[in-house]
């Protein structure tokens, strides 16, 4: 049974009935379509990317799209909520660019260059040794007492 | 007297030919139409001879969906598949679903010759190919923008089913559309207007594609792919044109609503 199948070709987008056929030879009429120069091309899609393109450049609609993203920062801000994420957005935004958020991150870790980025968390690094040893000194004194 | 050997330059015949009758025998290029000598070209059409039309069929037989190593030679890339609706080969693309699956997408246009492959039908397989990248909906890049969830509230303003989900799930209704397809989803919402047909097959499908290219896919970066420029972006700044400030005072409803639902 698999070899017979393997004879056969599939046609994903047919009806379930149409789907396996037993060769190319099922094309001959498709291609002599081509031959008598009878596939036009649809300039539909073409259209609309131009026309949505010189949109685009629009000063009235590059406000809406602000507006868009501001809203869009809205929504994944819940969705973070929802899986509880928020602490991992943080963290990802310490080393996120802002060109990787078209420019329009309005978090205050993504208006601080790369350089103060990582001057802070080297700070926070700092911070918590500090603490570390502190509370190794609190509760272990012994071991730092002086011979 | 035979001065000339006529042999299509994708085989690996040519290169041999070449060298055994150097200075003797003429050896032509029998494809005539590929112009790209690109290892990615060679690869895909598998010293293919183009038929009278010149398209090549592309080799995918066998245990195509089942981490077959010549599925990978075309993930991406832009094919012909037959679409008996039309008559014709349209463009389109398979991509890898979010589970163990892949999506065929195929615009429902008619791939003509002398047009060639146009911007329309490249934007419209590339949003395609660009929303499933890895990252695409996702929470690790977190930050201001992501695509995947604003495009789903933007479908969610004109499919109220979908609304009453988010405002419902949140998050989870958001996965629900990205995982589906999200220029289908706004193209059935009247957001695109690129026509398209997906299936999803298993990794587990048995099955032998009818895939077919031409020298019309071929560019200078090799085979053509999904990497129209900024894709999503387009996607996006059509769906907003689409919806108007009335459709983005309702999304941003939507949002508040669904803000106030999850806390």
């Amino acid at each position: 049974m698999p070899e017979q199948i393997e004879q056969l070709f599939f046609d994903p987008f047919a009806e379930s009935s149409e789907q396996l056929f037993d060769s190319l030879k099922s094309h001959e009429v498709l291609f002599a379509h081509y031959e008598a120069g009878k596939v036009e091309h649809d300039y539909s899609a073409d259209e609309f990317v131009a026309d949505t393109e010189a949109l685009m450049l629009d000063a009235r609609f590059v406000g809406q799209f602000e507006q868009a993203q501001a809203i869009a920062a809205q929504m994944h801000l819940l969705c973070a909520e929802d899986h509880g994420l928020r602490s991992s957005m943080n963290d990802s935004l310490l080393f996120a660019q802002p060109a990787e958020h078209d420019d329009h991150d309005h978090s205050i870790l993504n208006h601080m260059t790369i350089k103060e980025r990582k001057t802070r968390k080297d700070e926070e690094k700092e911070r918590k040794e500090k603490r570390a040893a502190s509370l190794l000194v609190k509760f272990f004194p012994k071991l730092f007492a002086k011979a | 007297m035979i001065n000339t050997l006529e042999v299509n330059k994708f085989s690996d015949e040519f290169d041999s030919a070449q060298e055994k009758f150097a200075g003797q025998i003429e050896v032509i290029d029998r494809s005539g139409l590929v112009t790209s000598q690109s290892d990615a070209v060679r690869e895909l059409l598998m010293a293919q001879e183009p038929n009278q039309q010149g398209f090549y069929a592309v080799e995918l037989t066998g245990h195509l969906l089942r981490n077959d190593p010549r599925v990978a030679r075309v993930l991406g890339r832009i094919i012909l598949m037959p679409n008996k609706r039309l008559g014709a080969l349209s463009p389109a693309i398979i991509t890898r679903g979010q589970e163990a699956d892949y999506d065929i997408t195929m615009l429902d246009l008619p791939f003509a010759t002398k047009a060639g492959f146009t911007a329309g039908q490249h934007f419209g397989l590339s949003v395609k190919a660009q929303t499933r990248v890895e990252g695409f909906g996702g929470h690790s890049r977190a930050g201001a923008f992501e695509a995947g969830h604003f495009s789903t509230v933007l479908v969610g303003t004109r499919d109220e089913s979908l609304a009453q989900n988010i405002m419902k799930s949140g998050d989870a209704a958001t996965h629900q559309v990205i995982g589906r397809g999200v220029p289908e989803a706004m193209a059935e919402t009247d957001m695109l207007n690129v026509p398209y047909r997906t299936v999803r097959l298993s990794a587990d499908n048995h099955a032998n594609l009818a895939v077919f290219w031409h020298p019309a896919l071929d560019t200078e970066k090799g085979p053509a792919s999904g990497d129209y420029p900024d894709a999503v972006r387009l996607m996006l700044g059509a769906g907003v044109a689409v919806l108007g400030q009335r459709g983005l005072d309702d999304a941003r409803r939507l949002v508040d609503y669904a803000t106030e639902g999850i806390a």
